[in-house]
């Protein structure tokens, strides 16, 4: 049955809908961190359903695709937004300490809220940190967001249908 | 105490809408739940919702048709809460499985 690696980047599909009948799928943690389930795929460890390690979910009608993630760890550096942002943005904007975001780096914003997203640093200034990709919420003033370090586990799904 | 004791299951049947709501407490017949135990969700009514582990504010989590079953194994569950996309439905949600018997 189809296993599925899953990180706390991105959300990753683990189960696709049946093409006809009535579909069934059982959903297993077979790693060592909490995994979020979701029927979209701005999936969150905040929006999702929380599959923790070697625990198990059966669904008795899967009609729909079902999408996963896994957690992370906040770190240093931390920073405020001064201004909003708006969907498909690409810039937070700070007051001051832009820089200590550096290329490349995880980062999560507004954890915690409907909004919660991880996205990474393609560059940064003293008031600025450019995403990418781009923010998918719109973000407001005095949102916070912080270096994050993804961690992973993996999935596996048994489906079938009737 | 027979395992199996007479009367029902304690069980919690909830109307859910398009405002989240939590359809299962740790605290099934006022008992708070010491383990983790196995929680299985029957939609009952004819609108299918969302399911989640925590406060529904968007539309996510797992999907649950229709007269549809979820069972959650061996779950750290404390809550469970649902929510449409419109209308409303009826969910029963109750305990699937006795894990302290000997």
């Amino acid at each position: 049955m189809p296993a599925t690696n899953i990180n706390g980047t991105a959300s990753t599909v683990v189960s696709f809908p049946a093409p006809a009948g009535s579909p069934h799928a059982y959903l297993i943690n077979l790693g060592q961190q909490n995994a979020w389930l979701s029927a979209g795929s701005q999936c969150s460890t905040y929006t999702g359903f929380l599959l923790p390690p070697n625990n198990r979910i059966d669904l008795s009608n899967a009609g729909g695709t079902i999408y996963a993630i896994a957690g992370g760890n906040q770190s240093s550096p931390f920073g405020t937004a001064s201004a909003a942002s708006v969907p498909a943005g690409t810039v937070l904007t700070v007051s001051a300490g832009g820089t200590a975001f550096t290329s490349g780096m995880t980062v999560i914003i507004e954890p915690g809220t409907p909004r919660q997203e991880v996205t990474s640093v393609q560059a940064s200034s003293g008031t600025s940190v450019t995403t990418s990709p781009a923010m998918v919420f719109a973000h407001g003033t005095n949102a916070v967001f912080s270096q994050y370090t993804p961690l992973v586990t993996t999935v596996r799904v048994e489906r079938g249908a009737t | 105490m027979p395992i199996f004791a007479a009367g029902d299951l304690p069980y919690q049947q909830t109307t859910v809408g398009t405002i989240g709501t939590q359809f299962w407490t740790n605290s099934p017949g006022g008992t708070a739940l010491t383990s983790p135990r196995d929680i299985t969700v029957i939609n009952a009514g004819t609108v299918g919702c969302y399911v989640t582990g925590g406060s529904v504010v968007s539309l996510s989590g797992v999907w649950l048709a229709p007269g549809g079953q979820l069972t959650v194994q061996g779950t750290a569950q404390s809550a469970l809460w649902g929510m449409t996309a419109a209308g409303t439905t009826t969910t029963t949600a109750s305990l699937a499985s006795v894990v302290d018997v000997v």
